[in-house]
C-alpha cells in the first residue's frame, strides 16, 4: 500500500470511526476528542497533494487510488481515489467539518452533542466519500449515506418546525436519488461497467439517445440537491430550521455533491447528453440567479437570505458548468469551494446573531455595528465577499461564469451571461440591503440589537471565523491554489465533450 | 412412475415435526411445566432438520421425482419426460431460506405463546414490557381473553380507536383465568403445528413442477394460516380470519379455474409440458389459453395480496397475533411469488399478455400499497398496506420483461428483492413484538428511542432498509437490483412508465416509514424503560446483523440469483 493510498483510507476510516467512538466516550471528552480527529482529518487532506500521481493520460487520472474487487455482479468495484476535481472539494469539507466541531466544542452549548458530533463525522464519511468515489455505484452509496445523518441533525437539533422541514428534505433528496440510481443503472446496462475511468474513455461508445436520456436523469437527480431552481423548494425551509452547523454543512458541502456530480458524472460520462442540454441547464441557472436575488431583497429573514442566497450562487456555478468550456468550468470549479466557504462564514455569523439575539428577523435587527463591532466586521466580510468583490474568493466563480457563458458567441449565451450580470447586481444589492438594517441601521424602538446588551466575538468564535476568513482571503488573491488543481481534469472534460 | 424418497427427504422431515409436535402436545398436556418451551424446541429441531436435509440429500444435483413418460398431447404435439418434483440447489436455497426465516417467526412467538397461563402474573409481566397506551390496549384484549371481561370492557374504547368496532366482551367469564383452551399458552401445540404445516406447503410448493402440485402447494400453506390467524384475540382476529379465508378460498377457486380451462385446451400440466406446447404457436394464439393463464395469475396474485386483490390484507394482518403477521407478510408472499414465477416462467412465451398485465398490476400495487400506507394510523395496517406496495416492486421487476430470457434477469432482480424484503422485514416485526406483543396505534412506539434504545435501533435500521436508505443497505441494493432489473430487460415506454411508478412509489415509501421512525424518537410522557421481549429482539437482531452484513458485501446474494430463473425452470445452459 503506497503512502497516497493509507491517505485515502484514514481519510474514509477516520471519519467512520470518529462517528462511532464519540458515542462511547465520555461526553466531557468527546468536544476535544472530536476537534484533534478533525484537524488530522484537515492535515490529512491537504497532505494528499504530496507525491501524487501525474502520469497518466485518461480522461480521469487520480493522484492516489484505491481499486478493490467488490460487487463483480454488478461490475461494480470499490474504487477511490482523489484527482485535481475533488481535492479542493475534499479539503473544504475537512475544513468545514474542523469549524464545525469548534463550534459546537466551544461556542455552542446543544443537547447531546455527542450525537449531533457523530452524526457530523457519519455525514462527513459520506460527502468525503462521494468525493473519492470513482465507480458509479459506489457514488450512489455515498451519496446516499449522506441523506440520513442530515435528516438527523435537521430533525434532532432545528428550530420549532424541524419536523416538516427535515421530512421535505429528505423526501425531495431521495426522489432525486431514486432518478440518479436510474441513470447510474441505465449507464451500467448500456456501457457494461461502472468504473468511472473506463465510462469515461467508453464515453463515445454510448449512443447518443441514451446519452441523452442518461444525463436528463442525472441532470435532474443532480438539480434536486444543487438545487437548481425550481427544484429547490426544499432548501429554504431546510436551512432555516437547521442548526448552526446542519446549514454550514448543508450549504457548505451537500450543495457541493450535487455540482460535483454533475460535472464528474453527468458531463464526463454522458458528454453527448450534456452538449444537448446545456443551454436549458444555463437558462435555469440564470433564472435561478435572477429568482434568489429577488426573494433576498424582499426576504425578511436572516437565515432564509443566507438560505436563497445559496440558490443564485449555486445559479452561478450551474451556469460554468453548462457552458462546457475551460473558463466556464474552471470558473464552476472555484465557485463551489469559495460558495462553500463564504455560506460557512455566513452561516456561522447568522448563528452567532441569532444565539445573541434569540431571532433572525430582519425588522428587529439593527445597530450590530454598536454592540458588536468584530461580528458586524466579520458579516460584513462574509456579505462582501459572498457578492464577488475582486480580491475576494467570490469573485472569480461569479466574473468567470459570465465570461464563459459569453465566450459562446450566440445570442442566447449573450443573453444568459447578460440575465446573469444584472443577477449579480442585484446580489450586491440585497446583500447591502442585509448589512445596512442588520449593521449600520439605528437600534430602533423594539428591535433587540441594543448596544452593551450582548457581546462581542467570542474567542470561540474567533477560532471557527479565523480559517474561513484567511481562505476566502487565500483564494481571492491566489485562486491557482484551486485552479492549478482542477485545470488538468477540466481540460479533459471539455476535450472530452468536444470528441 | 418414479418416486425418489430421496428427495422427499426435507418434506418427510418437516411432516414429522409436525407429527411430533402434535404428539408432544397430547403428552404433555396443558399444565405441563416448560410445554411452550419443548414443543417451540421440537418445531425448531423439525426446521432445522429439514433444511440440513435439503442440503444434504441433493448435494448440489438435480433430483427429479413423480415423473411420468413422454407421449404425445393433443394437437400431435410430443412431449418428453415430466416430473412433478424437482430438488436442485436453487430449491434447496429457498427451501433453506424458508426454514431459517420460519425459525425467526418460532423466535418471535415464544413470548406470545407462553404469557398468559397465570393471567395475574401475565399482566404484572405485560405491565413493565409494554410501551405506553400499547400496554393498556393489548392488556385488555389480553384480559377478555382471560375470561375477565368486566374490567377490560370500557376499556375498548382505546382499542377501538383504529377505527374497527369491537363488540363487548362475548365470552363467558372464567373463574380465574385458567380455563382450558382459551389462553394462547395452551394453544400453543395447535400455533406450532399449523405454523410448520404452513412452512411445510411452502417447502414443497420450491420444488412442485406441475400446475395441480403447485396449487395443492400454495393451498397446504395457506390453509393453516386461517387458523392461525384466528388465533388472534378478540373479534378483530374473528373478522381477519373471515375475511382470508373467504377471499383466500375464492382466489383458489380462480386460480384453479384457470388451471383446468388450461388443462382442457392443450392437455399439459406439467410445467415442462406447458413451456413445450406454448412454443407451438397455433396453440399459443388460442384466446382461451390466455384466459386460462391470466386466471391462474390473478389466483396466484392474490396470495401476494398484489392490487386488486388486496383488499384481505389489511384486515387480516391488524388482526392476527403480531407473530402470524410476520408471517404473512414474509414467507406466505414469497409462497405467492414463488408459484408466479414458476407460473409465469413456463408460459414465458405469452410474457407479450402476461408481461403488461403484471406491470400494471404492479404499478397499482406499488402506487395503491405506499399511498393507502400513508394515511393508517395503527401499525400494523401500515405494515400491510406498505408490505403490499413493497411486493409491488418486486412484481415490476417480472412485469419489465418481455422475453422468456429476459424473464431470467428479471427473476433475479426480483428475487433479490424479495430475499431483502423478507429479511429486513423480518427485523422489523422483531423489533415490534419485542416491545409490543399487540397490535397497537403508531403512538404506541413513543419514546421507543429512550425507552429500548437496542429494540428502536433494530426497528430504525429496518425502516430505512425498506426504504431502501443507509445504515439499511440491503434494501438499499433491493431497490437498487430491481431498477437495474426494470432498465435490463423492459423497452420502450412502459419501461419508463414502470421506473416513474417506482420513483414516486419509493419516495411516497420512505414518507410512510419517517412517520414511524419520528414516533420513535418523539419523547413520551411515560418514561419507563421497557424490558423487551429476548427471544424476539435477539432473532430480529440477528436478521439485522446478516442485513448489514448483506448490505456492505452483496455480492454473494447477487451472486447467487443470477440463475435462480433458468435454475427454478431447469432451463440453465
Amino acid at each position: 500500500m503506497t503512502a497516497g493510498q493509507t491517505l485515502l483510507v484514514f481519510l474514509l476510516g477516520g471519519p467512520a470511526t470518529c462517528a462511532l467512538l464519540i458515542l462511547v466516550v465520555p461526553a466531557r471528552v468527546a468536544g476535544r476528542l472530536s476537534i484533534a480527529a478533525a484537524s488530522a482529518m484537515f492535515v490529512v487532506s491537504i497532505a494528499l497533494t504530496a507525491d501524487r500521481n501525474t502520469a497518466g493520460s485518461g480522461t480521469i487520472d487520480p493522484w492516489h487510488e484505491i481499486n478493490l474487487p467488490w460487487i463483480a455482479s454488478l461490475e461494480s468495484r470499490l474504487h477511490l481515489g482523489v484527482d485535481g476535481l475533488s481535492w479542493p472539494l475534499i479539503v473544504l469539507t475537512s475544513l468545514l467539518v474542523l469549524c464545525c466541531t469548534i463550534w459546537l466544542a466551544s461556542v455552542e452549548r446543544v443537547h447531546n452533542v455527542r450525537a449531533l458530533l457523530a452524526l457530523i463525522f457519519a455525514l462527513q464519511f459520506g460527502m468525503v466519500g462521494v468525493f473519492l468515489a470513482l465507480d458509479t455505484i459506489v457514488f450512489f452509496v455515498f451519496f446516499e449515506l449522506t441523506l440520513v445523518p442530515m435528516y438527523g441533525v435537521i430533525a434532532g437539533w432545528g428550530g420549532a418546525k424541524r419536523a416538516a422541514a427535515a421530512r421535505k428534505f429528505v423526501l425531495y433528496t431521495l426522489a432525486g436519488s431514486v432518478l440518479l440510481l436510474t441513470g447510474v443503472m441505465w449507464l451500467l446496462v448500456e456501457a457494461g461497467t461502472s468504473d468511472m475511468p473506463l465510462l469515461a474513455e467508453r464515453a463515445g461508445d454510448v449512443a447518443r439517445s441514451a446519452q441523452l436520456g442518461i444525463f436528463a436523469f442525472l441532470a435532474v437527480a443532480f438539480a434536486v440537491k444543487s438545487p437548481l431552481w425550481p427544484l429547490h423548494s426544499w432548501l429554504p425551509d431546510a436551512h432555516t430550521e437547521a442548526p448552526t452547523v446542519g446549514s454550514v454543512l448543508l450549504a457548505g458541502v451537500l450543495l457541493k455533491l450535487g455540482t460535483y456530480g454533475l460535472v464528474r458524472v453527468g458531463v464526463t460520462l454522458a458528454p453527448q447528453g450534456a452538449k444537448h442540454f446545456a443551454p436549458v441547464l444555463a437558462a435555469l441557472g440564470v433564472v435561478a440567479i435572477v429568482v434568489a436575488a429577488f426573494v433576498c431583497l424582499a426576504s425578511d429573514e436572516l437565515k432564509r437570505l443566507i438560505a436563497y442566497s445559496s440558490v443564485g450562487h449555486m445559479g452561478f456555478v450551474l451556469l460554468g458548468i453548462a457552458t462546457l468550456n475551460e473558463a466556464g468550468m474552471q470558473a464552476a470549479q472555484v465557485g463551489n469551494v469559495s460558495h462553500g466557504l463564504i455560506t460557512g462564514l455566513l452561516f456561522f455569523c447568522v448563528g452567532a446573531v441569532k444565539s445573541r439575539l434569540g431571532s433572525g428577523q430582519l425588522a428587529s435587527l439593527g445597530g450590530l455595528r454598536m454592540s458588536a463591532p468584530r461580528l458586524a466586521a466579520v458579516l460584513g466580510f462574509a456579505a462582501i465577499a459572498s457578492f464577488g468583490l475582486p480580491g475576494l474568493a467570490g469573485f472569480w466563480g461569479e466574473a468567470f461564469a459570465i465570461y464563459g457563458a459569453a465566450q459562446h458567441g450566440t445570442v442566447w449565451w449573450w443573453a444568459a451571461a447578460i440575465v446573469a450580470a444584472i443577477g449579480a447586481a442585484l446580489v450586491v444589492a440585497y446583500f447591502l440591503r442585509m448589512l445596512r438594517l442588520v449593521v449600520t441601521r439605528q437600534p430602533t424602538a423594539g428591535a433587540v440589537g441594543m448596544a452593551d446588551v450582548i457581546t462581542d466575538l467570542r474567542w470561540g468564535e474567533v477560532l471557527v471565523v479565523a480559517p474561513l476568513m484567511t481562505a476566502i482571503l487565500l483564494i481571492g488573491l491566489w485562486p491557482g491554489v484551486v485552479l492549478d488543481a482542477t485545470a488538468g481534469p477540466v481540460k479533459q472534460i471539455v476535450e472530452g465533450v468536444a470528441r | 412412475m418414479i418416486v425418489d424418497h430421496a428427495s422427499l427427504a426435507p418434506i418427510y422431515a418437516l411432516a414429522g415435526a409436525l407429527v411430533l409436535v402434535l404428539l408432544a402436545d397430547l403428552a404433555l398436556g396443558p399444565h405441563a411445566r416448560r410445554r411452550v418451551e419443548t414443543l417451540i424446541g421440537i418445531g425448531a429441531v423439525g426446521l432445522v432438520t429439514t433444511g440440513a436435509l435439503a442440503i444434504a440429500v441433493t448435494g448440489g444435483t438435480s433430483r427429479r421425482g413423480f415423473c411420468v413418460d413422454p407421449e404425445t398431447l393433443p394437437g400431435e404435439i410430443a412431449v418428453g419426460q415430466a416430473c412433478s418434483l424437482e430438488t436442485n440447489r436453487y430449491v434447496v436455497a429457498v427451501i433453506v431460506g424458508a426454514c431459517v426465516a420460519a425459525l425467526l417467526v418460532l423466535a418471535y412467538s415464544v413470548r406470545h405463546l407462553s404469557t398468559v397461563d397465570d393471567p395475574l402474573g401475565a399482566d404484572r409481566q405485560q405491565t413493565a414490557q409494554t410501551v405506553a397506551t400499547g400496554a393498556r390496549s393489548s392488556n385488555a384484549e389480553e384480559l377478555v381473553v382471560a375470561g375477565r371481561a368486566s374490567a377490560a370492557g370500557g376499556r375498548f374504547g382505546d382499542v377501538a380507536l383504529g377505527g374497527v368496532q369491537e363488540p363487548s366482551s362475548p365470552r363467558p367469564l372464567a373463574t380465574n383465568g385458567a380455563m382450558p383452551g382459551a389462553t394462547s399458552a395452551s394453544f400453543a401445540g395447535e400455533y406450532i403445528l399449523l405454523l410448520l404445516c404452513s412452512v411445510l406447503g411452502l417447502v414443497t410448493l420450491a420444488s412442485a413442477r406441475d400446475i395441480i402440485t403447485l396449487i395443492v402447494a400454495i393451498e397446504t400453506l395457506t390453509l393453516p394460516t386461517y387458523a392461525l390467524v384466528s388465533l388472534g384475540r378478540g373479534a378483530r382476529a374473528a373478522q381477519g380470519a373471515t375475511t382470508y379465508f373467504v377471499v383466500s378460498v375464492a382466489s383458489t377457486a380462480i386460480a384453479l379455474l384457470g388451471a383446468a380451462l388450461f388443462y382442457v385446451t392443450t392437455g399439459a400440466l406439467h410445467l415442462e409440458w406447458v413451456a413445450r406446447v406454448l412454443s407451438v404457436d397455433s396453440i399459443a394464439d388460442k384466446p382461451l389459453v390466455t384466459i386460462s393463464l391470466v386466471l391462474l395469475l390473478s389466483g396466484l396474485l392474490f396470495k401476494l395480496a398484489a392490487v386488486p386483490f388486496h383488499a384481505w390484507a389489511p384486515a387480516t394482518y391488524d388482526g392476527a397475533p403480531v407473530p402470524v403477521t410476520a408471517y404473512l407478510a414474509t414467507l406466505s408472499k414469497v409462497g405467492g411469488w414463488l408459484a408466479l414465477v414458476l407460473v409465469v416462467g413456463a408460459a414465458a412465451r405469452q410474457l407479450d399478455v402476461l408481461g403488461p398485465v403484471l406491470a400494471v398490476v404492479a404499478i397499482a400495487t406499488m402506487l395503491v400499497g405506499n399511498l393507502v400506507a400513508l394515511r393508517q394510523h395503527r401499525l400494523m395496517r401500515l405494515l400491510a398496506w406498505s408490505s403490499i406496495g413493497q411486493l409491488g416492486f418486486a412484481l415490476a421487476a417480472l412485469g419489465a420483461a418481455r422475453s422468456s430470457g429476459g424473464f431470467n434477469d428479471a427473476v433475479a432482480a426480483s428475487a433479490t428483492y424479495v430475499a431483502l424484503y423478507v429479511l429486513i422485514s423480518l427485523a422489523v416485526f422483531g423489533a415490534i413484538i419485542a416491545v409490543m406483543p399487540a397490535a397497537g396505534g403508531i403512538d404506541d412506539l413513543r419514546g421507543l428511542a429512550r425507552r429500548s434504545p437496542v429494540a428502536a435501533g433494530v426497528l430504525v435500521i429496518g425502516l430505512a432498509g425498506l426504504a431502501g436508505l443507509p445504515p439499511g443497505f440491503a434494501g438499499l441494493w433491493a431497490k437498487l437490483a430491481v431498477l437495474r432489473g426494470v432498465v435490463r430487460v423492459g423497452d420502450g415506454w412502459p419501461m419508463w412508465v414502470l421506473v416513474g411508478a417506482i420513483a414516486v412509489s419509493v419516495v411516497v415509501g420512505l414518507a410512510v416509514y419517517l412517520r414511524v421512525v419520528a414516533a420513535v424518537f418523539t419523547p413520551s410522557e411515560v418514561g419507563d424503560r421497557v424490558v423487551p421481549d429476548r427471544a424476539a429482539l435477539s432473532a430480529a437482531l440477528l436478521a439485522t446483523v446478516v442485513g448489514l452484513v448483506v448490505g456492505v458485501y452483496p455480492q454473494p446474494l447477487f451472486e447467487s440469483v443470477t440463475r435462480l430463473g433458468c435454475g427454478l425452470f431447469s432451463t440453465c445452459s
